[in-house]
């Protein structure tokens, strides 16, 4: 379990991370979401070890990560932007990782290099594309047997097919091995799919935290048709967080379960009301609407 | 599928010997051209060996080796020690590689380690196989001298301690690598630089000042370049063999080097790693480097638009201070710029830029007012010994220029008393130094303008010896005019006295000659500007024999001792142009002398030197000898400057009415005894 407390992080004044706090259960993979700039990188370069702290805690299991080896042995990662030494080949990385992760495993090497094919291990990784250095760090992080697997737009590059093979592995790592998995990424469609754990960060904090079911069930889209045209005066403990209309439908953003907030507006008799699960991608967009970073019209 | 991991142990935090090697075989090229550079020596010993016109000696040998050391192996290893620590820690200077090897699971102590030895390793690993190289080459060329080649071992491992641990030290500070070889260029001669600066600074604004002993020799030693290279050298031993001279400075600095790379581990323990691409890694050091660029600006550009300007300023300290201003402002902005990475640094700088002005300005009015006593006398019981150099005195001979060192106690308290003199009169010196008033004249006096005031200009020099064995020196411009002489106690009254005292006169003219003892070796003597008035030209006449050249030595030691000759005079006024003659008289000693050369051995070598004395009307013992020498008469004459000035503007018969003494009447013999060589 990886648990980050009053988490403190600045530059020049600025305060990066902002008394953030984050716990990732063991055996899970957790989507790291948030706008630009709302300090994810910055996050992930403390529970890799590589920053340090003003103030705050970053455990794993309950010890702390920075200049800590033996914590870092088993914490593998991929940055969003990757560095090899100028002339290194896959195989050269490998054996330099063997030489610092003593559960580097030559055996899951050997393995991997029929899910890898297409890369040559020989070849510079410098001179592979985008997409196949991307496959090489997977294949390299994978080898290092993490317990904990750090990942900052992982899939960024990779084809469709690369995408879900690359998934596959890591949740085949986490239901067999517990290892888990941090991942940050601005594509919520794909993390919908793989995430069971959701932290959504806003202004160096993490505003919400929860499993992705319950974060789906405390949001409900309702498209609802009253009688009369105009959307009548809601009751004003009722959490609406957006309203839109096409003709005479409403759209409302409410949180809430989708009963509670079925039988309350069921009081206004309307003509027609259904309850929509949110995407996370709406989920994203609304919740961070209350902090200001919502989608504006803007003509131009 | 099977698998296993390659180590079952938990990672070192400490050494990681896989990094060790990948930095051993991604930087080949840099301990690869160091080795083959190093080689160079020993291929040139097999070479000569080889070659059958050539002859190598285990002399020439040692010789070689040893002068190899400085200055180029002092070179070489200082270029490829910041190359080395360029290479190993360049990965501070990128965030993505900064990423990789910090994520990595070792501790930073770890990483240093293994990185600070890796390096050291592409300097040390040549130098060990360059050395058994050559062992096995003197060995079979039978031209071994072991103690030469360990030594020459010992100092190149040394320089490669000390510079590649200050490289390293450097290279954590800094954020980016262009940054690293210019900070370790200018830190390498930070302190004998800034001992300039701060000197220069002093020299403008400081009234006296002329060095600071103590800082210098601090500064010297902070500047190991400079040091090692004036240590090293080769010196051959008593009982023979070679030796390199600076081999215990350079063991001391060796282990300066490891103390710097345990103040590196400091540093890298508490860097800061998202500052990778800044100029300066450490925050601590942000305003030490801004600051820095500030002052050195200040004063080098000050200096250089001062310089430049000169002609168009008026003098004192408010022009200099404007212009150390500017550059000051100039050099803070830059820094800022440098720091921030960007160019608009002009609305959020303006409070550092403002302190700065005033800790300038206010540095140059403590210094110009003198508000610290800089220029106060020392107590008498703090000197045990003073030197007073460079005032100016006429006539234009040897003594001209006074130097002396004074260790009795009525001289150094004569030396107080001017000092004090000044420092009483400084203000009123320095107003004479930035402007010159039209009522004083610095041309020579002028027998048909009496009455006018005459100036001088000279520099002083004291340079006392405490009693703690410190050294404390002062420099002072002086403008002085013939009117000072009136008072008593003034600069120009006591300094009139110092140059005159007839104690020294004769050491002032024959220091050379008592040192080497060499009064019993005068072979020329002559006496230039003797005129003729027949001819109305000047002539050199010679004395020919020993004896008469020792007699007429005999008479000026007499006349110098009796305060007959040898009167100084600060100004050329009207005593200095009645009393002084246009004749000087030369004499030269000469003689073989055997000294010990720097390879120990006795050599000899011919030493000569002339001491000329301008010839005084007063210096009776030594006219009368030179009228008994027949090389003055009524056709050979002495003339004074006043007589030459009258016959040369035209007063009638002016030179030809110079009366002989009397004694010079009788004392002319049948003819001339000495060669006369008429001048051009």
């Amino acid at each position: 379990m990886i648990e980050v407390k009053e988490l403190v992080k600045t530059f020049d004044g600025f305060r990066a991370l902002d008394g953030l706090n984050m716990t990732v259960p063991t055996a899970s993979i957790y989507g790291l979401v948030g706008p630009n700039g709302a300090g994810k990188s910055t996050l992930l370069r403390h529970i890799t070890g590589v920053w340090r702290q003003d103030s705050g805690t970053v455990l794993a299991d309950g010890a702390p990560i920075y200049e800590n080896p033996a914590v870092k042995a088993r914490i593998a990662s991929i940055p969003d932007d990757l560095y090899y030494f100028l002339s290194a080949s896959t195989a050269d990385m490998a054996a330099f990782y063997r030489g610092f992760y003593p559960r580097f495993d030559m055996g899951r090497y050997e393995a991997l290099r029929d899910v890898f094919s297409g890369i040559d291990e020989k070849r510079a990784i410098r001179r592979l594309s985008k997409g196949m250095q991307k496959q090489a760090a997977f294949w390299l992080a994978l080898c290092c047997r993490p317990d904990i697997l750090v990942l900052d737009e992982p899939v960024d590059g990779l084809d469709p097919v690369m995408r879900r093979q690359v998934w596959s592995l890591l949740m085949g790592d986490v239901a067999e091995h517990g290892t888990t998995v941090l991942v940050s990424s601005h594509n919520l469609r794909e993390l919908e799919d793989v995430c069971d754990h959701v932290g959504i960060l806003s202004r160096g904090r993490v505003l919400i935290e929860r499993s992705l079911s319950d974060l789906q069930e405390n949001l409900v889209k309702m498209q609802v048709v009253f009688q009369e045209k105009e959307l009548p005066k809601l009751p004003n403990d009722m959490e609406v967080l957006h309203v839109s209309h096409v003709g005479r439908i409403h759209t409302l953003i409410v949180r809430g379960n989708a009963t509670d907030v079925t039988n309350r507006l069921a009081v206004y008799a309307p003509i027609l009301m259904e309850a929509l699960p949110l995407t996370l991608e709406e989920i994203f967009i609304y919740e961070l609407g209350g902090e200001d970073y919502a989608v504006r019209d803007i003509v131009l | 599928m099977p698998s296993a991991t390659s180590c079952s142990k938990g990672p070192n935090p400490w050494w990681n010997s896989t990094l060790y090697f990948k930095n051993l075989r991604r930087f080949w090229p840099i301990w690869g051209s160091y080795g083959v550079i190093l080689l160079l020596v020993p291929l040139t010993f097999l070479l000569t060996w080889l070659d059958r016109n050539s002859s190598l000696t285990a002399d020439l040998a040692a010789q070689d080796l040893l002068g190899f050391v400085s200055p180029m192996g002092l070179i070489l290893s200082a270029v490829w020690s910041i190359i080395s620590a360029m290479a190993v820690f360049s990965y501070l200077y990128n965030s993505r590689s900064v990423q990789l090897y910090h994520a990595l699971p070792i501790r930073r102590e770890g990483l240093y380690l293994t990185g600070y030895l890796s390096g050291l390793s592409f300097l040390v690993l040549p130098l060990a196989a360059v050395f058994l190289f050559t062992l096995g080459v003197e060995a079979v060329s039978d031209t071994l001298m072991l103690w030469p080649l360990l030594q020459w071992l010992i100092a190149q491992v040394c320089f490669a301690l000390f510079f590649y641990s200050f490289a390293s030290f450097c290279a954590l500070f800094v954020g980016h690598i262009a940054a690293l070889p210019v900070f370790y260029g200018i830190l390498n001669i930070l302190a004998f630089g800034m001992y300039q600066l701060i000197s220069e600074l002093f020299r403008q604004f400081v009234y006296g000042y002329y060095s600071w002993p103590a800082m210098s020799a601090l500064a010297q030693w902070l500047s190991p370049f400079i040091v090692l290279w004036r240590e090293g050298g080769v010196r051959p031993g008593e009982d023979g063999g070679y030796f390199f001279t600076g081999l215990a400075i350079t063991l001391l600095y060796a282990q300066a080097g490891l103390a710097l790379a345990a103040l590196g581990l400091l540093v890298y323990r508490t860097r800061p790693l998202e500052t990778a691409g800044d100029v300066v890694a450490v925050k601590w050091v942000r305003p030490v480097f801004k600051y820095g660029v500030a002052f050195c600006a200040a004063v080098t550009l000050g200096i250089f638009l001062h310089e430049l300007f000169r002609s168009l300023l008026p003098g004192g300290m408010w022009p200099m201070l404007g212009l150390m201003l500017l550059g000051g402002l100039i050099g803070y902005f830059a820094a800022e710029m440098l720091l921030r990475k960007t160019f608009r640094v002009f609305r959020r700088g303006w409070k550092g830029a403002l302190a700065l002005c005033l800790a300038l300005t206010a540095s140059a009015l403590v210094m110009n007012n003198d508000l610290i006593g800089f220029n106060r006398a020392p107590s008498r019981y703090d000197v045990v010994s003073v030197i007073l150099d460079g005032p100016y005195t006429l006539p234009s001979d040897s003594a001209s220029h006074f130097g002396m060192y004074l260790t009795e106690d009525e001289d150094i308290e004569a030396v107080l008393s001017l000092h004090r003199a000044i420092a009483r009169d400084q203000k009123m010196l320095i107003e004479r130094n930035n402007s010159r008033p039209g009522d004083v004249y610095y041309d020579v006096y002028l027998p048909d303008s009496p009455g006018r005031t005459l100036a001088t200009s000279m520099t002083v020099y004291f340079d006392y010896e405490l009693a703690d064995g410190s050294r404390l020196t002062r420099a002072y411009d002086l403008q002085l005019y013939t009117t000072d002489l009136d008072a008593p106690d003034s600069v120009a009254s006591l300094l009139n006295s110092i140059v005159n005292d007839p104690d020294r006169m004769e050491e002032q003219y024959f220091y050379a000659v008592a040192e080497q003892d060499a009064f019993d070796s005068l072979a020329e003597a002559s006496v230039n500007n003797v005129y003729n008035p027949e001819t109305q030209t000047y002539y050199n006449v010679n004395v020919g024999s020993e004896a008469d050249r020792n007699a007429l030595l005999s008479a000026v030691r007499s006349d110098l001792a009796a305060g007959r000759l040898g009167r100084r005079y600060l100004f050329d006024d009207q005593a200095r142009s009645d009393t002084c003659y246009l004749a000087d008289l030369n004499l030269t000693f000469f003689r073989t002398v055997t000294e010990t050369d720097s390879y120990g051995q006795a050599r000899e070598h011919d030493w000569s030197t002339t001491v000329t004395i301008g010839l005084q009307s007063t210096a009776t013992d030594t006219i009368a000898c030179l009228e008994k020498l027949g090389l003055i008469d009524e056709n050979h004459q002495l003339v004074t400057h006043t007589e030459d000035y009258l016959r040369s503007s035209g007063e009638p018969g002016a030179a030809d009415t110079v009366q002989m003494e009397e004694s010079s009447t009788e004392a002319v013999d049948d003819g001339p005894q000495a060669e006369v060589i008429p001048l051009d």
